[in-house]
């Protein structure tokens, strides 16, 4: 049986048509993974592994460089706080300290019921519209703490 | 041919070598981590840099490789390359990598196995700084089980990664990677699947620091107490070169040495940790006879009045009937099988070769590297020395047998105890307690695997040069020295050799139809099949 | 003023097919593939002297020129669309609004180099710009500009994309490049360098977004046209993607040698500084290139020369502005941070070198900075990155440009504002 649900694994095979040889698929199917499975288990990237033709060494060698890949469960929503020099300017700083205080979490870690992670990430490359914060894959951009906010309360 | 012009030497050298290795062919040290000769050059540790005019940036010598420049590009007119290893600009990047490596190394090295034989503390000596400008707090984190009897301690770790790549390039099995990135970059295994593979102690050796032991020999001794027997392993047909580490006549370790024909820079774990098979308390310290069903220890002269009254009574007792069978073995070197034979030969005896010593699995691994499925070392020889002898298995009812002993893990088959029981006087050459020892009638003290000198061929015809560790004055007389000392006793004349090398000219002479002498086996294997 | 890669990005449906085909769209790809060699092609792109827009400035052509011919591998092409380098946004704007004339650049490029698949390496965090590319091939393939055959020739040409997945350092070419073989991004050991062995050890080139997009108006209006949009050395319009303390922020397209002064204050562009606090410095190419002082950029135009005469560098053509009221200390830790997350960890100076200046700065944001931690953060530039003075270059000690990015700004700020440096050490 396939790792992948049905719609995953017609995804997983589409990938392998494009790329010349298996292992380059190694991030798109991490991202897929993810994306399924909500992080990446060393289960997962043993599967992953397995289907790129590659170690699980490998692939950890591989999963562990990037910081888009989540080794351990995330909240629901995760809160990604840009905070690179010119989120910084535009006052990312206080945006963290905020959902830190609203959220009792410190950045890096979970709300208890599992709701919201709170992350600090360096550049997302949308200087021009700062501070930026990326809720899951979704850029907010632009907004003050109270429009943060309502997004946040809303979810 | 290019010329160039290394720190004011002129050198001459093929195009396409690095310039590492045009130094260190010519003498010049240039001290590097992460380059290995048998690994993909990767030329991150940035040790090896060195100054090449008309490049602005200092270059790594591992990967930089010279070629003849074009006539109009030559430096001075006639070099094509010129070289600086030890200018100002070079000694200040070995200084600040040095202090880069050690900002976060816990400077541990009274407690550390690798000093003193530990590339960081070398260089530093070398090249680094009696002080450090970091006054932060160092990075700490546990040591790791890697499984195969490795331990890794990332805070010695200066991630070369030549551990990673041994497990990828030489050995295949890729059980080792990296985890995370930058400063949290760290050796890695992957949750449940440790090091597992038969060259996993090679990584020990291919770490040029302390972040990569074998628990085998941890804290056991420091390493500038050891002496170094440079020797061949005997638990294959391979014939690894390997270092033993010994004091005292105690094993500490045993490591590979380079042979680009045999071992390359290998070798297997098994012959690694052989020596631990010796570690028994079965050695047979003492001559032995048997009185009255009781085993007790005699002088080395009792022993041969013993052997001598006992073989002339039995002649006696059965007369027509009286037979002498003698079994050889491939644990034996040359020299020892070539006196064993001229015994035989002398008492007109019936030689029986123990066979049964394809046990292993024949191993191949990417970069060539073999583990022969034969697990003794001198079978090439065997087949030379002895011609014609019969599987022990054959063996017949004898008056008088002679056994030299197996190596651990081998043991003769029931049914051929049994046959050698119905001798009437057996003569055991041994060195630990076997299941022959049970009804020996004379057991003489032998030298182990470790212990004795001589000559073996591996499976592929290379003829090498076993040597001892420690001085052999705890035996009274060498392997070959005994063959010859019974065929003295019992038939009043023997070959006059006096020393191993004498046997080693005979046997080389007579067996193999060549001439070489033991010294010069020292320096190189001979390959018995012509050629190299 | 003209504009070759913005002029439409205002309009509605801009990003699709149908609107770029309106244009004049793939005219020029279809031209390259029917009718150019792909000397031809080399030779025009030479001639407009188009450097990378990426942020190292090299000559698309002659990059091109690199692939070997006459040898029995696949060519591959790459669109770097990883726009990792802080303060840069400008890649964003094209693959979402103008997606279509980068894969007509790249069609024309592939030609140059006898291509037949080619990626979009594209920063993991823009999913949605991702899935932008993804429909807008699927729509390209259906009018036979993409997949078999495209234009009805015998030419072949896919574009896959991929995504990365959070690393800064896969901007580097080579890093990108063992990304898409899927590995850890570690910049490799040049040589070989790419168009030798590149992708699976094949011949590959690696182009920005906004380099290939600039391919079809140079193709449709010629090299000259482009050299005369610029000036010396930098020819054709830029991406500038300015943010900071100033008024408007955002990504503008002008011509090569556009005062920077215009940029920040004209209404058209940024509109001044923002609350009207005066300028005090600007990072004038990305966080790597070293920041400049009020002073410093008075007259400056925005060109490689210019910007390489003040001591700084172009670079990826991302400008922040800083107000007076900035803490350059904060400034030069928050950037040695983002450096140090980033390293690859592979080369040692880089992997502790960085970790280190952000221990250092860490005593000079929070106390505990010595005066002779100045000092050592300057020596630290040095012996990651190679830099002991701007005049004299610096030549970096690590197996990719990292090493020099990092030393670049941490040692502009610490000697540009080093009385604020001070300050800290008596202030413990």
């Amino acid at each position: 049986m396939s790792f992948f649900t049905e719609e995953n694994q017609k995804r997983a095979e589409n990938i392998f048509s494009q790329y010349p040889d298996k292992r380059s698929c190694a991030l798109p199917l991490l991202h897929l993974a993810q994306s399924q499975e909500g992080y990446l288990s060393n289960e997962t990237i043993e599967k992953v592994a397995e289907m790129c033709e590659i170690e699980p060494s490998e692939m950890m060698d591989t999963a562990s460089f990037y910081t888009m890949f989540f080794r351990k469960p995330m909240g629901k929503y995760r809160i990604q706080v840009c905070q690179t020099l010119s989120c910084s300017l535009a006052g990312a700083d206080k945006v963290v300290d905020h959902f830190a205080k609203k959220l009792k979490i410190q950045p890096g870690e979970t709300t208890k019921d599992g709701k919201f992670s709170l992350l600090k990430v360096e550049c997302l490359g949308s200087c021009g519209t700062g501070p930026v914060v990326q809720l899951n894959d979704d850029y907010i951009e632009g907004k003050t703490i109270e429009e943060l906010d309502r997004t946040i309360d809303d979810l | 041919m290019a010329l160039i012009l290394m720190d004011g030497k002129e050198i001459q050298i093929e195009n396409g070598a690095t310039v590492l290795s045009a130094a260190y062919r010519n003498g010049i040290e240039i001290p590097h981590y992460c380059f290995h000769p048998a690994m993909k050059i990767v030329g991150s540790c940035r040790m090896c840099l060195v100054e090449i005019d008309g490049m602005p940036k200092l270059q790594t010598s591992c990967s930089t490789k010279i070629g003849e420049a074009l006539p109009n590009r030559k430096i001075d007119g006639k070099y094509d390359m010129v070289i600086q290893t030890q200018s100002e600009k070079v000694k200040k990047a070995r200084k600040t990598t040095l202090e880069f490596l050690l900002l976060n190394h816990p400077l541990d090295c009274p407690v550390c196995d690798q000093a003193g034989e530990c590339f960081l503390q070398d260089y530093t000596y070398e090249y680094g700084s009696s002080h450090s400008r970091f006054i932060e707090e160092k990075l700490v984190r546990p040591k790791e089980d890697f499984g195969s009897g490795i331990q890794h301690d990332p805070n010695r770790c200066i991630m070369c990664t030549r551990c990673i790549r041994f497990t990828r390039e030489v050995s295949g099995t890729k059980e080792l990677h990296k985890i995370e990135r930058g400063n949290h970059n760290k050796i890695g295994i992957f949750e449940d699947k440790p090091l597992d593979n038969p060259l996993a102690g090679n990584v020990t050796d291919v770490c040029p620091v302390g972040a990569m032991l074998p628990k085998d020999s941890l804290h056991k001794e420091r390493v500038w107490n050891y002496d170094v027997a440079e020797t061949v392993c005997g638990v294959c047909a391979r014939g690894c070169n390997t270092n033993v580490s010994y004091r005292e006549n105690q094993i500490f370790r045993i490591t590979p040495r380079r042979n680009m024909d045999i071992n390359d820079w290998w070798m297997c774990d098994r012959g690694r940790y052989f020596h631990h098979e010796f570690e028994t308390k079965n050695r047979i310290e003492t001559p032995k006879c048997r009185q009255n069903s009781e085993l007790i220890s005699v002088s080395w002269e009792g022993v041969f009045n013993f052997v001598r009254e006992d073989f002339a009574r039995v002649r006696k007792e059965q007369k027509d009937n009286f037979s002498v069978g003698i079994v050889a073995s491939p644990f034996l070197t040359n020299e020892e099988l070539f006196t064993l034979s001229d015994l035989a030969h002398s008492l007109d005896a019936t030689v029986y070769r123990f066979v049964d010593t394809k046990i292993g699995e024949k191993q191949e691994f990417p970069q060539g590297f073999k583990i022969s499925d034969d697990f003794s070392p001198n079978s090439a020889g065997l087949d030379k020395i002895f011609t014609n002898a019969d599987d022990v298995a054959n063996l017949k009812k004898h008056s008088v047998l002679f056994v030299p002993s197996l190596v651990a893990g081998f043991e003769f088959s029931d049914s051929t105890v049994e046959q050698m029981k119905k001798a009437k006087l057996v003569i055991a050459i041994q060195d630990e307690k076997s299941a022959i020892s049970d009804f020996a009638n004379a057991i003489l003290p032998a030298q182990n695997f470790y212990e004795k000198t001589g000559s073996i061929v591996n499976e592929d015809g290379w003829i090498q040069r076993m040597n001892p560790i420690g001085q052999s004055e705890k035996f009274r007389y060498n392997n070959w020295e005994i063959f010859l000392k019974l065929q003295n006793l019992l038939v009043g004349k023997s070959a006059q050799f006096s020393s191993v090398s004498e046997v080693f000219s005979n046997v080389i002479r007579e067996k193999f139809g060549l001439e070489a002498t033991f010294f010069g086996l020292k320096k190189e294997a001979i390959q018995m099949n012509g050629g190299k | 003023m003209t504009k070759m890669l913005t002029q439409f990005i205002e309009q509605e449906n801009c990003h699709t097919l149908d609107f770029y085909l309106k244009n004049g769209g793939y005219n020029q790809a279809k031209r390259a593939i029917l009718e150019m060699s792909a000397d031809e092609i080399i030779e025009i792109a030479k001639q407009s002297n188009l450097r990378g827009r990426g942020g190292a400035g090299f000559p698309a052509g002659m990059k091109w020129s690199f692939i070997p011919r006459d040898i029995d591998k696949p060519k591959y092409l790459i669109s770097n669309a990883d726009e990792g380098e802080p303060g840069t946004f400008k890649d964003r704007v094209l693959l979402s609004k103008n997606p279509h004339q980068m894969f007509d650049g790249m069609i024309i490029a592939a030609k140059a180099i006898d291509c037949h698949l080619a990626f979009v390496y594209i920063r993991g965090e823009f999913k949605k710009e991702a899935e932008i590319l993804e429909n807008a091939i699927a729509e390209a393939k259906e009018k036979n500009i993409l997949g078999k055959r495209i234009f009805g020739s015998d030419f072949d040409f896919d574009i896959v994309v991929h995504r990365g997945a959070g690393a800064y350092i896969c901007g580097e070419e080579t890093a990108l490049i063992e990304s898409i073989e899927g590995k850890r991004g570690q910049p490799r050991i040049k040589p070989p360098f790419p168009a030798i062995e590149g992708y699976l050890q094949c011949p590959t080139v690696v182009n920005n977004v906004e380099t290939f997009a600039a391919l079809p108006p140079i193709f449709e209006n010629g090299a000259q046209w482009f050299v005369d949009l610029g000036v010396e050395n930098s020819a054709g319009t830029k991406l500038f993607s300015i943010s900071g303390h100033v008024k408007n922020p955002g990504v503008f397209e002008v011509p090569m040698g556009t005062p920077l002064h215009d940029l920040i204050y004209n209404d058209e562009f940024c509109g001044g500084m923002k609350d009207d606090i005066p300028l005090k410095s600007v990072i004038p190419g990305g966080s790597s290139s070293p920041i400049l002082t009020a002073k410093e950029i008075d007259g400056l135009t925005m060109d490689y020369d210019a910007i390489q005469k003040a001591g700084s560098m172009l670079g990826s053509g991302a400008v922040i502005v800083m107000n007076e009221t900035t803490d350059m200390v904060q400034v030069c830790y928050n950037l040695a941070r983002f450096y140090a997350h980033e390293s690859c960890g592979q080369c040692t100076p880089c992997r502790e070198g960085t970790a280190w200046l952000i221990k250092i700065l860490k005593r000079f944001t929070s106390g505990g900075a010595r005066q002779e931690d100045i000092e050592l953060l300057l020596d630290i530039t040095d012996n990651i990155g190679g830099l002991v003075d701007f005049s004299q270059g610096s030549f970096g000690k690590t197996i990719c440009p990292f090493g020099e990015a990092v030393s670049w700004p941490v040692r502009a700020l610490v000697e540009k504002f080093l009385p604020e440096f001070e300050k800290r050490v008596q202030e413990k």
